[in-house]
């Protein structure tokens, strides 16, 4: 199974890449002016969004080292109690919406600490597997065409992640318990 | 809403650093301008005529006394050995001051660890030394530099100008994958590739986008950006994602306002369906589970139900957000 799976990703951009040009080939496109004429809009979307992304990284930075993080966790943790999250897992279920690095690290911890097949290792696992660095998302999505108000994407966007926690939990306790 | 996030997260940032500033003071945490009680376990060693080298220790007793027990964790042992460096400013035969450098050693405790961190090395402790001759011990007294607002000052440091660097890091990394998704895409278009898949989709994707033209390049924009999540190319979802909300700005009549589409493509790409999530299984493996792959179906199964509960909340929502189209 992991060999299959090991397989499977290192094939899968190949694959994508043979398709794509294969098909264009056959059908007469000029690949490699297409490829070239859309490779051209790399460099202004990645400068675009620097902005947006310094704006939202500073301000989770900042709340991250004032150590607000542990702070929350102590005020949330009756609500986590609640639908059965471990005290100890609640911080990767905000961090994962915030920084993709800090989530890894974190789940890494608690996949060492706890053991890589103990309920907390499994949920951290689940957890980090079902994740999209949510404001990440928002900040470079949304800047780079210049959006401002954001409506209700955030608010959505977060709910969409509340659920998926409160599924990981469900779903790892009916599982593997 | 974004506003108000990103203001919220400062203002919470400052205030909560503020706070536990203001409680390390008062509780004098630190401890600042008292020394530490340090023995001499040898003589010192004279490397220059001003510059000396000393191996110290202290036990934990001593440090019980000084410090809470919250403060002491991470120390292990009885006895608490490093080695200090002074240069020397007075000197008399039976007494020595000066400005000294602990190099500290793997296990001390967290206060230390604040302590120093704060000063700017983790690994050293900054302070005045003086030192005595007594009857049977001596000791070598060090006063750490003290440290004040040390977490307003990370904030600053790490929060603030830090993370602006690696914002840019991020962005200006991004150009090359950016720059090679968006040339596979453009051959994938000019193929016909992505209107096939678009075509293929097309019952669906006209029910979650009603206010995209069905033939939009839109369409397989985001078809395609989904596809790349599904199959846990991230490298390759960013650029297609960008693509795709290009395509749909020039739907919009609003230029700076979300328009309905973008946000319920958002909210597909927060749910973030994936069927082989390769780190997270990496990460198992490395770490000794026996069955790293036993999390795929569990995982596949949350971002399911999410993305289907978060689709039709964000369908049931958009109508209390409406677009102000005068500001």
């Amino acid at each position: 199974m992991i060999e299959l799976l090991k397989i499977l990703s290192t094939l899968a951009v190949p694959i994508i890449l043979l398709v794509i040009v294969g098909v264009g080939v056959m059908r007469k496109v000029k690949v490699y002016e297409e490829f070239v004429e859309g490779a051209k809009d790399g460099f202004n979307t990645a400068v675009r969004i620097i902005p947006y992304l310094v704006a939202m990284l500073v301000a989770i930075g900042m709340f991250r080292a004032s150590g607000a993080m542990d702070i929350l966790t102590a005020a949330l943790s009756p609500m986590t109690n609640a639908i059965g999250l471990p005290s100890e897992v609640f911080p990767l279920a905000i961090i994962r919406n915030l920084s993709g690095s800090g989530s890894l690290g974190l789940m890494t911890d608690l996949v060492k600490t706890h053991g890589a097949d103990s309920f907390i290792g499994r949920l951290s696992a689940v957890m980090m597997g079902s994740h999209e660095t949510t404001f990440y998302v928002l900040a470079v999505y949304f800047g780079s065409v210049g959006v401002k108000k954001a409506r209700h994407a955030p608010l959505s966007g977060i709910f969409a992640d509340m659920i998926s926690v409160i599924v990981s939990v469900i779903l790892v306790r009916a599982l593997f318990m | 809403m974004l506003n108000w996030i990103w203001v919220g997260l400062i203002v919470i940032a400052i205030a909560v650093a503020t706070g536990r500033d203001i409680s390390e003071l008062s509780s004098d945490r630190f401890h600042n301008g008292k020394p530490i009680p340090f023995l001499l376990r040898s003589n010192l060693t004279q490397i220059s005529p001003d510059h000396y080298q000393a191996s110290v220790f202290i036990p934990k007793n001593s440090l019980v006394s000084l410090y809470s027990s919250d403060d002491l964790k991470g120390l292990k042992g009885d006895t608490l050995f490093a080695s200090v460096e002074i240069i020397a400013h007075r000197k008399e035969l039976t007494y020595l001051a000066g400005t000294s450098t602990v190099a500290l050693p793997q296990d001390i405790p967290n206060v230390w660890k604040d302590l120093a961190l704060a000063q700017g090395d983790e690994k050293k402790i900054v302070g005045e030394f003086s030192m005595g001759v007594g009857d049977t011990l001596t000791y070598a007294m060090i006063t750490p530099e003290p440290v004040k607002f040390r977490i307003l000052a990370k904030i600053v440091n790490d929060g603030l100008l830090k993370t602006a660097d690696t914002a840019v890091t991020i962005a200006l990394g991004l150009i090359g994958v950016m720059a090679l998704w968006l040339g596979i895409m453009k051959i994938a278009e000019a193929a016909g590739l992505i209107t096939l898949l678009a075509r293929f989709a097309k019952p669906l994707m006209v029910r979650l986008f009603p206010d995209v033209p069905p033939e939009h390049p839109a369409m397989g924009a985001m078809l395609s950006n989904m596809a790349a999540n599904f199959l846990g190319l991230s490298n390759a979802a960013t650029p297609l994602g960008l693509k795709a909300m290009e395509e749909l700005n020039k739907l919009n009549k609003n230029a700076g306002t979300a328009t309905n589409a973008m946000c319920m493509f958002l909210t597909i790409n927060t749910s973030a369906i994936t069927l082989i999530p390769a780190t997270v299984i990496a990460v198992r493996l490395s770490l000794g589970s026996k069955t790293p792959t036993d999390i795929i179906i569990p995982t596949f199964l949350a971002t399911l139900v999410s993305l289907i509960i978060g689709v039709t909340f964000n369908r049931f929502i958009q109508r209390f957000f409406p677009v102000e189209t005068n500001d």
